[in-house]
């Protein structure tokens, strides 16, 4: 198995480390690169110590030739609303500033059984709340290709982790399109998988309907290998699915040729001409490889934006009701219950995660929840539907990530018009589907993303399309040289 | 179920109250304006009239259940260990009645 992006095998990995480059090493010139990109802002907590630790351990037992995981020796980043045990996990909001969480999350435990080795924290908006990590009690995250531009969110820290070069591996989140949305403003590849398909257990809720946590990487291969780590049941998070997942590297390689793609109009509809330029040719290759296009319609899909705002700020306004202060997050108040929780939270949760908790509050209230919340919730029914029918036609669907190119920092001030950067991405987490971004090229030396969306479970068919174009145009390469 | 929902300034109050969030003067105006715009756009979803049934969740599955037999849990240091305020084995939360 040969990863494009390095060359070398991902199989022998480990042996590699044995070679020239030893684990304790590669974390010194991860943290040399974090160090160089410190402006761009995209780690909250760099954890040099345990990183280090952790090579050290992985180095003796390379040299007594013990028995090595399968992510032996990857620099790993991790979005900072997962929990990982003893290391500070803020949500990059002020009500977790100090918060050290005391277990970690089911994804980081196996991560550490496989021997990943994870080197920081990352930048995000406040509490997963945004489209492009500016919401961040920390300060935004920049993006990586123009530094005065947002790097798209919620886990725009990951996606710039993961261009700078400091890690290959990388974690997010995504309850509206907060993996594929930075993956395609910073050109690398995030996938989002299934509802169900990767344990939730740890990871500090927003949305728990939607919430999934995912892969990213700049290479197909290396997202389909943490995939493949992370996967599968937990009986810590019932939502899990017991199926076993399959190997996901070797079925991305399995080729592509013969599935049939649907390219959703509605997702063109009102962009740029640039953008959908871009993302055309990008299926143009897909069917160069052997894929089979054809047009697909999603009349509804204009109405999947308003519905996921609805059902995420209901679902938010419950999860967020347990930042009292008392557990954690607390600071030392003065006053009756009923004032320092108000303190707490007045303090702690910044404008944005208020806005949503306030909706969340109002469209769940007595004489507006059937009006707002189960009219959602119906449309919801509506939109899982019509991609199931879809799904009889078409192995995958194809569409834009984002509606538009990475904006100005500040430049949007509006929260309408930020929820509208959404339009491309929510539809499928109503759904619980699949979803990948790949880079799909350049318009004004700024990142497009082609947004690919399958069935449930069909993560292996997301990546195998991902593979064959990633063969096809190298696309790792454009982040030494954008194109 | 027609007709323009519009957040009066005192239901703004009264819903922050529910958030356990207070507001400025200047931020209660910002909210009543940000959240009618909302609302106004949430009225997409409002109007429609859809013959099926809600989901609230997408999953194959439904009661999930395990065995009831104890299993290990956090120990008592680490329960308040991001605690706000402690007493011995308690949680300091303030008065909560009177």
């Amino acid at each position: 198995m040969v990863c494009v992006r390095t060359g070398v095998g991902i199989d022998s990995l480990p042996e590699q480390v044995l070679g020239s480059v030893d684990p304790v090493e590669r974390v010194y010139r991860a943290l040399e690169k974090i160090e160089e990109a410190k402006g761009l802002n995209a780690f909250i907590t760099v954890d040099k110590e345990g990183a280090l630790r952790s090579a050290e351990e992985l180095k003796r037992r390379i040299r007594m030739g013990g028995k090595t995981g399968r992510l032996a020796g990857l620099l790993v980043a991790v979005k900072d609303n997962i929990s990982t045990k003893g290391l500070r996990t803020t949500c990059a909001s002020r009500m977790l500033e100090n918060y050290v969480p005391v277990y970690d999350a089911t994804v980081i435990e196996r991560i550490r059984r496989e021997d990943g080795i994870i080197i920081g924290k990352t930048n995000m908006d406040e509490f997963a709340m945004g489209s492009s990590t500016e919401t961040s009690f920390f300060g935004p995250t920049k993006n990586f290709f123009d530094h005065s531009r947002v790097s798209g969110g919620s886990s725009g820290g990951s996606a710039v982790s993961l261009a700078t070069g400091a890690v290959e591996i990388a974690l997010g989140s995504d309850t509206g399109g907060s993996i594929r949305n930075p993956a395609a403003f910073n050109s690398i590849v995030g996938l989002k998988p299934t509802y169900g398909r990767v344990s939730r257990y740890g990871l500090i809720a927003y949305a728990s309907s939607l919430d999934q946590i995912g892969p990213m990487a700049r290479d197909t291969l290396s997202t389909a290998l943490l995939l493949k780590v992370i996967a599968g049941g937990d009986p810590r998070d019932l939502t899990t699915s017991t199926r076993d997942p399959p190997d996901y590297v070797e079925e991305a390689t399995s080729g592509a040729k013969g599935l049939r793609i649907g390219i959703v109009k509605e997702g063109f509809m009102n962009i740029d001409e640039k953008i959908s330029g871009k993302v055309y040719d990008a299926i143009g290759v897909l069917e160069k490889t052997g894929c089979l296009v054809e047009e697909a319609s999603f009349h509804f899909l204009k109405y999947a934006l308003p519905a996921y705002y609805i059902i995420a700020m209901a679902e938010c306004s419950s999860n967020l009701a347990r930042f009292d202060g008392i557990r954690y997050g607390g600071r030392s108040v003065e006053g009756k219950w009923e004032e320092r929780v108000v303190k707490i939270r007045t303090e702690g949760f910044g404008e944005e995660v208020k806005r949503r908790i306030f909706l969340g509050t109002f469209v769940l209230s007595a004489g507006y929840k059937e009006d707002f919340y189960m009219k959602a919730c119906r449309v919801r029914r509506k939109i899982h539907d019509d991609f199931k029918l879809l799904f009889k036609d078409f192995n995958a669907l194809a569409m834009p990530t984002m509606p538009v190119l990475p904006w100005r920092i500040g430049e949007i001030v509006s929260p309408l018009e930020m929820y509208m950067m959404d339009f491309e991405t929510v539809a499928v987490n109503l759904a619980g589907l699949p979803a990948v971004s790949v880079p799909a090229g350049f318009v004004n030396s700024l990142p497009v993303g082609l947004q690919l969306i399958g069935n449930h479970f069909e993560e292996a068919t997301l990546l195998r399309l991902a593979y064959a174009y990633e063969s096809e145009t190298r696309f790792t390469s454009w982040l030494r040289s954008p194109t | 179920m027609s007709g323009k929902v519009v957040v009066s300034r005192e239901e703004i109050l009264h819903y922050a109250k529910l958030c356990k969030i207070s507001l400025s003067e200047a931020e209660v105006e910002k909210l009543q304006k940000d959240v009618n715009e909302i609302l106004e756009y949430f009225n997409t979803v409002r109007s429609l009239q859809l013959d099926v049934e809600p989901m609230a969740y997408v999953s194959g599955f439904s009661e999930v259940l395990r065995e009831d037999e104890p299993a290990e849990t956090l120990s008592e240091d680490d329960v308040f260990k991001n605690a706000g305020e402690k007493d011995e084995k308690w949680f300091v939360s303030g008065q909560v009645l009177g």
